[in-house]
């Protein structure tokens, strides 16, 4: 028999720890303070991004201006209308969206009765021959107002919402515009009136993908900003004792305990929300209503989180019970009339091994204990003696002796195996131990 | 570690280790006990004399027991425990303790509770520990041991636990024993200690325990030798005293929700819990029962279950309670003058006492506030009583009665020993090897221990006398002599008495009480009154009498009539003519009659005046031989009984024969003997004359010097009736000074007439059914002329004389005529004159 030995500790025993570690992601979703903060920076969001829309609205209402009486009041409804989906859209909210679709619906609605109107106005004067004139300047009018919306719709992000569509309505534009200017204008007064219609379509459907959009993109932020607050949140967490109560000055780092993790899990939120904030942002709709979904409570981040508290917690409570265990090997040892030398963790970091030097009080000699880890949560011992006499008997007395202790403390070791060599001098060599670091990661 | 942390009980234990001796034992009820120490935390013996040693300075504390060989205990670990946190505290034992001063691990030393039920635990490949395992060999101890001893630059306290068990059972005694005698002999100058710790209640018993071990003799030896030589007995450890019963009290108030209502009652309360020396590990379960029953702790609910039984030791301060005590002002006052102590000066001195007087005069009450006074002046640290009865101490068995006084004197150590009957430690020569312990003990540990010595005066003043060691021990101003209490206070105590039992006085009970009582103190023995002891008697006889005829009716008060009847005297005595009737059978007696007759009017008197108590007299029969004294003494026993002037109807009659014996000083004992047998009743001396006719040289003189004082104690208890012939009388008086102004009454038995003498015949005829014919008196007369002038005239005793010698000469004459009447005296039956 060596002066080394390894001794397994069977790892089923942390079962209490472990809950207390899966408690910790529950107990924790009440925030108030988290969520005020997330709710000021989604309206700072809010405010970025309304801000050109309501400069560009200047412009729009001048233009508008120069629309005939007949289809002013028409777009002048029109505008209200989105304006008064547009503060919906900005609340970013179900209930919000529900609105937005009712509001859709009446406006659609009310557009096809005003068309249905004005169209019926212009198949009277089709009936009036006579009132040709009347009918040409119609056509006019509408032409130089479908020239108007075709100006504004190109002062719209048209291309991303409605790509392609704007240029067909152009190239008719212009068709009609050429008949106009071939033949008696009456007799383009019905393209002319459609094709207005059409651009007038165009423009409300713009502009609604994109509060549609912008309402996503400032929904899909919130979530972010959501998950990034967590994740500060989770960031330094006082531990919990088995009973779910806070254990006084004991805080949980989780990114040291999951060993960076926490920092890859918020590198990829906080990209992401610089992405979103960008007012070029590609992203689509439906993409960003992925990211909600990826984002919303349970899901996604959340459910990473939680995995990397309950990991870290588990690291954190295993490796004091690895150094619980070591307090009570050193204890045992102390019985056996061993002082304590000093006691380190390998490269000074409370993941790694925890080493314990002994000496015997009446001069026999040294003894080493290494209490290292085995995967996240389990652990193995060694135990090196440095006896001034080895006398072969005294170790297994010694060692058999602790290792009852440590049973009856209800640490589950195993028997020792034998490494079969004697200890090295370096590994008593405390200061070197300390000055390992540890492979991270 | 300061020394206030350390455990009361262990305090000077602390003090006395830092001296660098190099063994202490330790001993006494508590080491099987728990203690708490002053931040309240609850030690076991072994913590608790770890932090004893290491507030003594001890670096390093080692425990050698059989079960786990070797502990090292860390001293560090007591300071440690003191932390706010307080997370190791009764962590069980605290062996090792290494671990407190390890770096501590990602949450400090917080210690995660596994899951001990887990499937984890139940699957760990962890067998069962062979037996034996978990501790040291014998040798690597004794080894580690040797080695730790022979360090001097740590200074190393090895503690040897439950040596009785080592010494019996340890696999490697020879070697433990070399070992601790070479270390006792090359101690090579270092300042390390061996701590033995007994689990015996007494030094005396360590000591006899140490004398019959085989194995260590030397070093046990040794170590009681130095703990009998410390003053103070550093290693005895007692029950918890108040200080450490009061912080287990706020422990479990604030662990369990023990409930506390009656806050200013609680020092009361824990006093009477200190008092019954119970341990510690006792009363923290009893708590811990109140606190789960949701009960309060009080005095009342402690007595209620039977947890604290005796006296109450009373509210308020001790002073306050001083004060009220009545009856007792010189004792009181050398009390009170404790209070004011002289400078201490380096030796410290004796307070031991005697108390003397009668059984019930608050002998142990006083000595119970001794103790109290002594711990509130700081001179005792327990303060608590030890009574002992003085033959309990004494064995019939040879060196028995050393260890049972011993004994009694360790439990009494910080407080007081009260020998009652202390006179008993006099008779023989175990009741000497009694005084031989005690002496000893009384001057080295005069500072932890004050010994009482109560019993009746003279016996106590003989005991002191015989034993001038014993006598100087006490300062003469702790002599005390307790009086016996006054009718006023034995009253109080008998109402108390009826009050306790819930019985009702009706006034005319209590009226009749208080007389009873008055009868009874003038009637008592000073030598031997019960006091409280027979008020209490008082109080049972009369309770049973009561039960005995309300039966089931139970809510009906006393009456006058359940008091014992002698002590009774409410009614009118009994008419004089009643009382005198058994003395008219008598011829003559005029005297004596008339005598009677005034002390029934005098008892009349006192009743109707509701004041003042007659006494009966002793008395003088003064008068020649045959004239009826001994008869009327015997009736005068009754009458007297009858007036309630005496207890007894007895009359004792004594002889010189009775009262003087032919050896000095054996007459008093005689003398003192038949007095004490008398006393209640009659004492009658026939023939009185004959005590002092021997002269200077005779005893009889003793027996008279004997009886005189008694017959002062003993007034209205006691009559003494002397019978002296007239021409003695003289002669007998002046045998002692006041002697004759002893008898108060006088009574002479003048010679009978003739005709009275005929009268007696008479008497004495018709009592045996015979008739005297009127011709028969004629000659009866002659006769009597002429024998009344002889000197030898035994009157009365003539008369029976002549009675017989005429039954004689009737029974012949009757013979010879068979047809007479036989029940007929006739002159012819009686003998002629001079004859």
């Amino acid at each position: 028999m060596s002066g080394s030995k390894t001794i397994s500790v069977d790892q089923g025993a942390w079962n209490r720890a472990q809950r207390s570690a899966r408690e910790l992601a529950t107990v924790r979703r009440e925030m108030p303070r988290m969520l005020k903060d997330v709710r000021r920076q989604s309206q700072a969001d809010t405010r970025r991004m309304i801000a050109p829309l309501e400069r560009r609205q200047n412009a729009t209402d001048h233009r508008l201006g120069r629309l005939s009486a007949q289809t002013r009041e028409f777009e002048q409804r029109t505008d209200a209308r989105l304006r008064e989906q547009a503060t919906h859209i900005r609340r970013v909210q179900e209930e919000s969206r529900r609105e937005v679709r009712r509001l859709d619906r009446e406006l659609r609605q009310e557009r096809l009765e005003r068309r249905r109107q004005i169209a019926e106005l212009g198949s009277q004067i089709n009936d009036i021959i006579v009132r040709r004139d009347q009918a040409s300047a119609l056509a006019q009018a509408f032409l130089a107002d479908a020239r108007v919306m075709a100006e504004e719709i190109g002062t719209l992000p048209h291309e991303r919402f409605a790509p392609g569509r704007l240029a067909v309505l152009e190239g008719r534009l212009a068709g009609t515009t050429e008949t106009a200017a071939q033949v008696d204008a009456a007799y383009a007064l019905s393209s002319a009136q459609d094709l207005y219609y059409d651009l007038s379509d165009l423009r409300l459907d713009v502009r609604q993908a994109e509060q549609e959009w912008l309402a996503a993109r400032l929904e899909a932020l919130e979530a972010l900003r959501r998950a990034d607050a967590r994740i500060e949140q989770f960031a330094k967490t006082p531990m919990l004792d088995e009973n779910g109560v806070e254990i006084p000055g004991v805080v949980l780092d989780l990114d040291f305990w999951t060993d960076g993790r926490l920092t890859t899990l918020r590198d990829e939120v906080r990209r992401e929300t610089e992405e979103l904030a960008d007012a070029g942002c590609p992203r689509s709709v439906e993409e960003l209503r992925e990211v909600i979904q990826k984002h919303a409570p349970g899901c996604g981040y959340e459910q990473r989180l939680d995995e990397l508290l309950e990991c870290g917690a588990a690291r954190m409570y295993a490796a004091q019970i690895r150094y619980n265990t070591a307090e009570k090997i050193a204890d045992a040892l102390g019985e056996e009339g061993y002082d304590l030398v000093e006691d380190v963790y390998e490269g000074g970091d409370h993941r790694a091994s925890h080493f314990t030097k002994l000496r015997h009080l009446a001069g026999e000699g040294d003894v080493v204990v290494e209490v290292a880890p085995e995967g996240n949560t389990g652990m193995s011992i060694k135990l090196l003696s440095y006896d001034r006499d080895p006398a072969q008997s005294r170790r297994a007395e010694r060692t058999a002796n602790m290792l009852a202790k440590l049973r009856d403390e209800g640490v589950p070791v195993g028997d020792p195996v034998d490494r079969g060599t004697e200890p090295t001098p370096e590994e008593a060599d405390f200061e070197l131990i300390q000055q390992k670091r540890r492979n991270v990661g | 570690m300061s020394a206030e942390l350390v455990t009361e009980r262990l305090r000077r234990l602390s003090r006395s280790a830092q001296t660098g001796a190099p063994t202490f034992v330790v001993y006494g009820v508590g080491t099987c006990d728990a203690f708490i120490d002053g931040a309240a935390h609850r030690l076991d013996l072994g913590q608790a004399l770890h932090d004893a040693l290491a507030a003594a300075g001890f670096q390093r504390i080692v425990f050698f027991s059989l079960d786990h060989m070797l502990t090292v205990r860390d001293p560090a670990a007591v300071l440690r425990r003191g932390e706010p946190t307080g997370q190791a505290e009764d962590t069980g034992s605290g062996r090792g303790r290494v671990s407190r001063r390890m770096s501590g691990g990602p949450m400090g030393h917080y210690q995660v509770r596994t899951d001990a039920e887990g499937p984890g635990r139940a699957a760990a490949p962890a067998p069962t520990p062979p037996a034996g395992s978990g501790r040291m060999t014998d040798k690597a101890a004794l080894d580690m041991i040797r080695g730790l001893m022979r360090q001097a630059d740590v200074r190393t306290a090895v503690v040897l636990e439950s040596i009785e068990l080592l010494e019996r059972w340890h696999g490697d005694l020879r070697d433990l024993a070399t070992l601790l005698d070479s270390w006792l002999a090359n101690r090579s100058g270092s300042a390390n200690a061996y701590v033995l710790v007994f689990n015996q209640d007494s030094l005396a018993e360590v000591e006899r325990f140490a004398e019959s071990s085989r194995n260590l003799p030397r070093m046990l030896a040794s170590a009681v030798r130095a703990e009998r030589g410390r003053d103070d007995r550093p290693g005895l450890i007692g029950p918890p005293l108040e200080a450490e019963l009061t912080t287990l009290i706020h422990r479990e108030r604030i662990r369990a929700g023990l409930r506390i209502e009656d806050w200013k009652g609680l020092s009361h309360t824990v006093k009477l819990m200190a008092r019954t020396r119970f341990p510690l590990y006792a009363w923290e379960t009893r708590l811990r029962h109140l606190a789960s029953q949701g009960a309060t702790l009080d005095a009342a609910t402690l007595r209620a279950r039977g947890w604290i039984s005796g006296p109450d030791v009373g509210t308020g301060t001790v002073w306050g309670r001083l004060a009220e005590l009545k009856g007792l002002e010189p004792v009181r006052e050398v009390l009170e003058n404790l209070r004011w102590q002289p400078p201490a000066g380096r030796e410290a001195p004796a307070r031991h006492m005697v108390f003397t007087g009668n059984p019930g005069t608050g002998k142990t009450t006083i000595a119970r506030l001794v103790g109290e006074i002594f711990l509130e002046l700081g001179l005792l640290r327990s303060g608590h009583v030890v009574e002992v009865l003085g033959p309990d101490l004494i064995s019939q068995y040879v060196g028995e009665t050393a260890l049972k006084t011993g004994q009694r004197i360790d439990e009494a150590m910080d407080g007081v020993l009260f020998i009652d009957e202390a006179y008993a430690l006099d008779n023989s020569s175990h009741g000497k090897e009694a005084i031989d312990t005690l002496v000893p003990r009384m001057e080295n540990d005069r500072g932890r221990l004050v010994v009482i010595l109560a019993g009746y005066r003279p016996d106590i003043h003989k005991l002191l006398e015989a034993n001038p060691g014993l006598r100087s021990r006490f300062p003469s101003r702790y002599h005390l002599h307790f009086p016996d209490h006054g009718p006023d206070v034995l009253l109080k105590i008998a109402h108390a008495g009826f009050a306790e039992r819930g019985l009702a006085e009706t006034p005319e009970f209590a009226e009749a009480l208080a007389k009873a009582v008055e009868r009874m103190y003038a009637h008592r023995d000073p030598e031997s009154f019960g006091n409280a002891r027979d008020i209490r008697e008082l109080v049972n006889g009369t309770g049973a009498e009561w039960a005995g005829r309300v039966r089931e009716d139970r809510e009906l008060p006393l009456t006058p009539e359940d008091l014992p009847s002698d002590l009774l005297r409410t009614t009118a005595p009994p008419p004089a003519e009643e009382l005198l009737a058994p003395l008219d059978a008598l011829i003559g007696l005029g005297a004596v009659k008339d005598a009677v007759r005034d002390l029934v009017g005098q008892v009349n008197l006192a009743r109707r005046r509701s004041c003042g108590e007659v006494v009966a007299p002793h008395m003088l029969f003064v008068g020649p031989p045959g004239t009826g004294k001994t008869t009327v003494a015997r009736e005068i026993g009754t009458i007297l009984h009858r007036l309630g002037l005496l207890g007894r109807d007895a009359v004792l009659e004594a002889s010189r024969e009775h009262l003087v014996a032919g050896y000095v000083g054996q007459t008093a004992i005689r003398t003192k003997k038949a007095i004490n047998e008398a006393t209640g009743g009659v004492l009658f001396i026939d023939e009185a004359y004959r005590l002092s006719r021997g002269g200077e040289r005779d005893f009889g003189q003793e027996a008279i010097d004997t009886l005189v004082p008694e017959m002062e104690n003993r007034r209205g208890r006691l009559v003494v009736i002397a019978a002296c012939y007239t021409e003695e009388i003289e002669a007998f008086l002046a045998a002692n000074p006041g002697l004759a102004s002893r008898f108060t009454l006088r009574i002479d038995f003048p010679p009978y007439k003739v005709e009275e003498l005929v009268a007696i015949l008479r008497n004495l005829a018709t009592a045996e059914g015979f008739r005297l014919t009127p011709e028969a008196e004629e000659p009866v007369r002659a006769w009597f002329a002429v024998a009344r002038e002889q000197a030898d005239f035994g009157n009365a005793r003539t008369a029976r004389g002549l009675f017989g010698e005429i039954k004689k000469r009737l029974a012949a004459r009757v013979e010879a005529d068979p047809a007479a009447d036989h029940d007929e005296i006739r002159g012819e039956d009686v003998p002629h004159a001079g004859t």
